[in-house]
C-alpha cells in the first residue's frame, strides 16, 4: 500500500533519517519500534506529508505522495498523536462529527468504539483518560479511512487501560502503522516491527524474528522482556 | 447641565468606540500575521511598545502639526487613541495564539484542515478569552486617556474636566470624572463577563 524508497530526511544539517526503505502492505499492523529521537515520530510525518522527504519517494498504491494534494492525503489517513490533540473546545461528539464521512452514524462509530454514547455531549476535560482515547481513535476513523497512524498514544495509560486500548487496535479492520517504544506493544500489535535507531532501519521483519537481530540496541530490548 | 453631561458621554463612547474597533481590526490579524512570522512579528511588538510609552498629550502635540490626520478635533483623537488601543489587543491575541499547544494545531492539520478552516474552527475560538481581554484593557484604558482628548477640542468627557480645572468648580470636575469613571467599571465588568463565557466549558488544554 505505502512503499518508502531510500527515503532520507533532515533538519537543517541533521540528518534525521537515511535510507529508510520499507513496505506497509494493506491490511497490517506495522509497528515503529526504537527509542526516543531514533526518528519513528518523524517516519509517520513524511507519510501524512506534515514534513516533507529530503530524498528518496514514497508512493501511497505506487502514486508518488508528492503527486496527492496534501488535504486529500491526510483526510484519507487517520491520525492520533501522542496527547491526543483533543480540540478542548469541542465536544466529544463535535470532535467526531467534524471530520466525519461515514456510513456509520457517529453514536455507532462512537459505540464500536467502546465510548458510550452518553458522553458525546461532554467537552474533553470532563471525560477520564481512557474516554479520550476512545474519542481521538474515533476521530481518527471518522472518515473511513484506509489507513490509521497513531503516535505513541497509549504510553500514557495505565496498564489495564492500555491492554485494553491495545485490544481495541486488535478489532480494527484497517491498514496501521503505530509508532511505540514499547516492545510488549510491538510484539502484540505487529504483524511487522521495523526497528529504529538514529534514524536508519536496523530491523524489520515479523515479531518472532526480532532475535535473530544483532543488533545491539534490539538485543538490549529483548533483554528488558527478561526482567 | 445633565443633558450637556449626557451628550458628552457619548461623545466621549464614540470616540472611544470608533478606535477600539479601528484598533481591533488592525491589530488581531496583526497578531496571526506575527504568531506565523515571529521575527517581524517581535519587530511589530516592539514598535507599538514604543508608541504606549510616548505621554498622550505629548503624543497628540507631536501629530498636531501633520497634515491629514493632524488639527484640532476629533479626527486626530480617535487617531491617537487607536494608537495606544494596539498594544494590548495585539499583544493579548498573540498570548491566545502562543498558548495554543503545538499538538492541538498538528492534529487539525493532520486530519485534513485547510489553515483558514485551523484558524477559524481552531486558533481564534481557543484564543478568544484572550483576546477579549485584551479588548477589555484596550477599551479601559482608552476611556481614560480620552478624557485628554479634550484638549485638542475633540470633545467628551475631558471638556468638564478641563473646565473644573481651570475655574477650580467641584462639581463640574466630578461632572466629567464620575461618568468617566462609571464607563470605565462598566466597560471593565461587561467584557470581563464575556471573558468568563468564553472560558467557561472550554477550559483549554
Amino acid at each position: 500500500m505505502i512503499r518508502l524508497n531510500q527515503v532520507g530526511f533532515n533538519r537543517g544539517t541533521a540528518k534525521i533519517l537515511t535510507g529508510i526503505t520499507l513496505d506497509i502492505p494493506e491490511l497490517q499492523r506495522t509497528v515503529l519500534l526504537g527509542r526516543s529521537g531514533s526518528g519513528k515520530s518523524t517516519l509517520l510525518r513524511l507519510v501524512n506529508r506534515l514534513l516533507e522527504i529530503t530524498s528518496g519517494s514514497i508512493t501511497l498504491n505506487q502514486k508518488p505522495l508528492q503527486d496527492i494534494d496534501p488535504l486529500t492525503l491526510r483526510r484519507s489517513i487517520g491520525f492520533v498523536s501522542q496527547n491526543l490533540g483533543l480540540f478542548p473546545h469541542w465536544t466529544a461528539r463535535h470532535q467526531i462529527a467534524r471530520f466525519h464521512h461515514h456510513t456509520d452514524s457517529v453514536e455507532a462509530l462512537a459505540a464500536s468504539i467502546g465510548l458510550d454514547t452518553t458522553l458525546l455531549d461532554r467537552y474533553p476535560h470532563q471525560l477520564s483518560g481512557g474516554q479520550q482515547q476512545r474519542v481521538a481513535i474515533a476521530r481518527a476513523l471518522a472518515s473511513n479511512p484506509p489507513l490509521l497512524m497513531l503516535d505513541e498514544p497509549f504510553s500514557a495509560l495505565d496498564p489495564i487501560l492500555r491492554r485494553e486500548m491495545q485490544d481495541l487496535i486488535l478489532t480494527l479492520d484497517k491498514t496501521i502503522i503505530f509508532v511505540t517504544h514499547d516492545l510488549r506493544e510491538a510484539m502484540r500489535l505487529g504483524h511487522q516491527l521495523v526497528f529504529l535507531r538514529d534514524g536508519n532501519i536496523v530491523f524489520s521483519g515479523p515479531p518472532q524474528d526480532l532475535q535473530k537481530s544483532d543488533d545491539s540496541e534490539v538485543k538490549a530490548y529483548l533483554r528488558t522482556l527478561d526482567q | 447641565m445633565s443633558d450637556n453631561i449626557l451628550s458628552l458621554t457619548l461623545e466621549h463612547l464614540l470616540l472611544v468606540s470608533l478606535a477600539v474597533l479601528a484598533a481591533s481590526l488592525i491589530a488581531i490579524p496583526t497578531a496571526i500575521w506575527s504568531q506565523r512570522n515571529p521575527r517581524a512579528g517581535s519587530l511589530v511588538l516592539k514598535l507599538t511598545d514604543i508608541i504606549q510609552t510616548i505621554p498622550s498629550l505629548a503624543l497628540f502635540g507631536l501629530l498636531l502639526p501633520l497634515p491629514l490626520i493632524g488639527g484640532i478635533g476629533a479626527k486626530l483623537a480617535v487617531f491617537v487613541l487607536f494608537l495606544y488601543a494596539l498594544l494590548p489587543i495585539l499583544r493579548n491575541t498573540l498570548l491566545g495564539l502562543d498558548g495554543i499547544s503545538a499538538e492541538i494545531r498538528e492534529s487539525a492539520i493532520a486530519l485534513g484542515m485547510t489553515p483558514i478552516q485551523v484558524l477559524r474552527e481552531i486558533e481564534i475560538p481557543l484564543a478568544a478569552p484572550s483576546i477579549v481581554a485584551g479588548l477589555r484593557i484596550a477599551t479601559v484604558t482608552t476611556i481614560g486617556t480620552a478624557t485628554v482628548a479634550a484638549a485638542i477640542g475633540a470633545g467628551g468627557l475631558g471638556v468638564l474636566l478641563y473646565r473644573g480645572l481651570a475655574t477650580v468648580e467641584t462639581e463640574l470636575l466630578l461632572a466629567g470624572a464620575l461618568p468617566a469613571a462609571a464607563l470605565a467599571i462598566l466597560a471593565d465588568q461587561l467584557f470581563q463577563w464575556i471573558e468568563d463565557k468564553l472560558s467557561t466549558s472550554r477550559r483549554p488544554r
